[in-house]
């Protein structure tokens, strides 16, 4: 036997050994709050819960002037290196009442993923409304999104007079079944309403994406340009910014860059004219 | 031809009728070890047998499964085989050893309709989702204290019983800090476990 591992023996010869273990073993487990089940729990203790309903809430209760300002983002997922600039530079921005994250919050919808968005996402000064995306659709992705940010994946809004009709055009992680994205709750929310002055369809695939259930394309955009008055459909998921007009010549497709690219679009209603732009940071 | 299934059975069968008759076969497959954990990316508990590799217990295998129940963020099972190496042992005089730094890998497995080990060949065009939603690849180091049975208790065969810490990352998550070690931490990416287990 050595000297070292006499005098190591000779401590734990006074019963300190056990003590000490459990001891290391309370601070191991309850210092950190990182006790793991599974990456692929739906939540934790710590997961906070209907953030969309508790933001809009929020959204509801600040007043400002008529004009809507509201930032379009998407595609969050393992950016956390460019989330922080994301989040200084749009708390910067006088103005803004509120952002969309459009779609693919994480990349394999791992609860840990949600999690880091969403703490940066918090920090906002504005609310936020999360959409999900293709990617959000792996693993428990879709429980640990109904958990965190709504139970429906499919949401409308109304602010100032201008309707956000946000829904789930993620087709392919339905295997085009013919539901994705559901026609029937579009036709309703793409009413004429009173007090309705325009409408914005918010969604992460855009419909000319392969991605995009192509049985539904043609009804998709005669639901949107029936209505008449809806400004652009916003969409995320090819981490580039374009527009198209696959439809008509007054209904744009935009999509927005991703966070990734350090890109996100500012879109404005002013005396119901629609005009957006991009912002680097 | 015989489907792959059947080939399956056919070679369980054929498995268990040679550890029937094969002495030594079940000589070897007679676990060594027997652990619970509490957490470590495995399950709410897990419940594992195991083997001694290398000699000196320096090295061991583990097969555990483990769910998480509905309470706790689940239902899920979860099945792992561990891996772990332990190169520093201080002995503790007539009271055990101290297994101070083990490196490790373990592999564990999900299943159930909303996880994937390969794509659905129709469904997404090849390479769509590079990994497997089912199966995560973990890398871990634990702390292992195994203490010597007193004597009074050699009848019931345990030789050792440890108190056991982990840390363990998965390949996901080290994806996401590799891109992002500006500002993710470090620490953020690693889970901790802890567990007993019986040397027989």
């Amino acid at each position: 036997m050595t000297d070292k591992s006499l005098i190591v023996g000779y401590f734990f010869k006074m019963k300190l050994n056990l003590l000490l273990f459990s001891l290391s073993v309370i601070l191991f487990g309850s210092s950190c709050g990182k006790l793991e089940y599974s990456p692929n729990q739906k939540f934790d203790k710590d997961t906070p819960r209907n953030l969309n309903a508790i933001n809009l809430q929020k959204l509801m209760a600040t007043t400002g002037d008529d004009t809507i300002r509201f930032v379009l983002s998407g595609d969050s997922q393992r950016a956390y290196d460019d989330l922080g600039v994301f989040i200084d530079k749009i708390n910067a921005t006088p103005g803004i009442d509120f952002v969309i994250l459009n779609g693919d919050i994480s990349d394999f919808g791992l609860l840990q993923e949600f999690k880091w968005i969403e703490n940066y996402y918090s920090k906002l000064k504005v609310p936020y409304l999360a959409v999900i995306g293709n990617h959000d659709h792996s693993a428990n992705g879709v429980y640990v999104y109904q958990r965190m940010y709504r139970q429906q994946l499919d949401v409308s809004v109304i602010d100032k007079g201008v309707k956000f009709v946000c829904h789930n055009t993620n087709s392919r992680e339905y295997n085009f079944n013919g539901t994705i994205p559901d026609l029937n709750y579009l036709r309703t929310q793409f009413q004429p309403e009173a007090g309705v002055k325009g409408f914005f369809a918010v969604a992460h695939v855009p419909p000319t994406n392969a991605d995009f259930d192509k049985k539904l394309f043609t009804e998709y955009g005669k639901i949107l340009t029936d209505n008449g008055k809806v400004y652009a459909v916003l969409n995320a998921h090819i981490d580039k910014e374009t527009i198209q007009y696959p439809y008509t010549s007054r209904l744009p497709i935009i999509t927005t860059n991703s966070i990734y690219n350090r890109h996100f679009l500012v879109v404005e209603v002013v005396n119901n004219n629609f005009k957006f732009y991009d912002v680097e940071f | 031809m015989m489907s792959n299934s059947k080939k399956g059975y056919f070679l369980f069968l054929y498995v268990l009728l040679f550890i029937s008759t094969n002495v030594n076969a079940q000589k070897f497959l007679i676990p060594q070890t027997a652990m619970i954990q509490r957490a470590g990316s495995i399950g709410y508990n897990s419940f594992g047998v195991g083997y001694n590799l290398f000699g000196n217990k320096k090295g061991s295998l583990d097969l555990a499964w483990g769910y998480v129940p509905k309470s706790k963020g689940g239902r899920q099972d979860i099945f792992a085989a561990k891996f772990a190496y332990r190169p520093i042992s201080i002995k503790l005089s007539d009271f055990g050893v101290l297994n101070l730094a083990n490196p490790g890998l373990f592999v564990s497995h999900h299943p159930g309709g909303k996880f994937h080990t390969t794509l659905n060949k129709e469904q997404y065009p090849a390479g769509y989702y590079w990994w497997s939603s089912a199966v995560r690849f973990h890398l871990s180091a634990s702390t292992e204290l195994k203490i010597n049975t007193p004597k009074s208790l050699a009848q019931t065969g345990v030789e050792q019983v440890a108190l056991y810490g982990e840390f363990n990352t998965n390949e996901l998550y080290a994806v996401s800090w590799f891109k992002n070690r500006k500002n993710l931490p470090l620490g953020d990416i690693f889970k901790i476990g802890f567990g007993i287990k019986a040397y027989f």
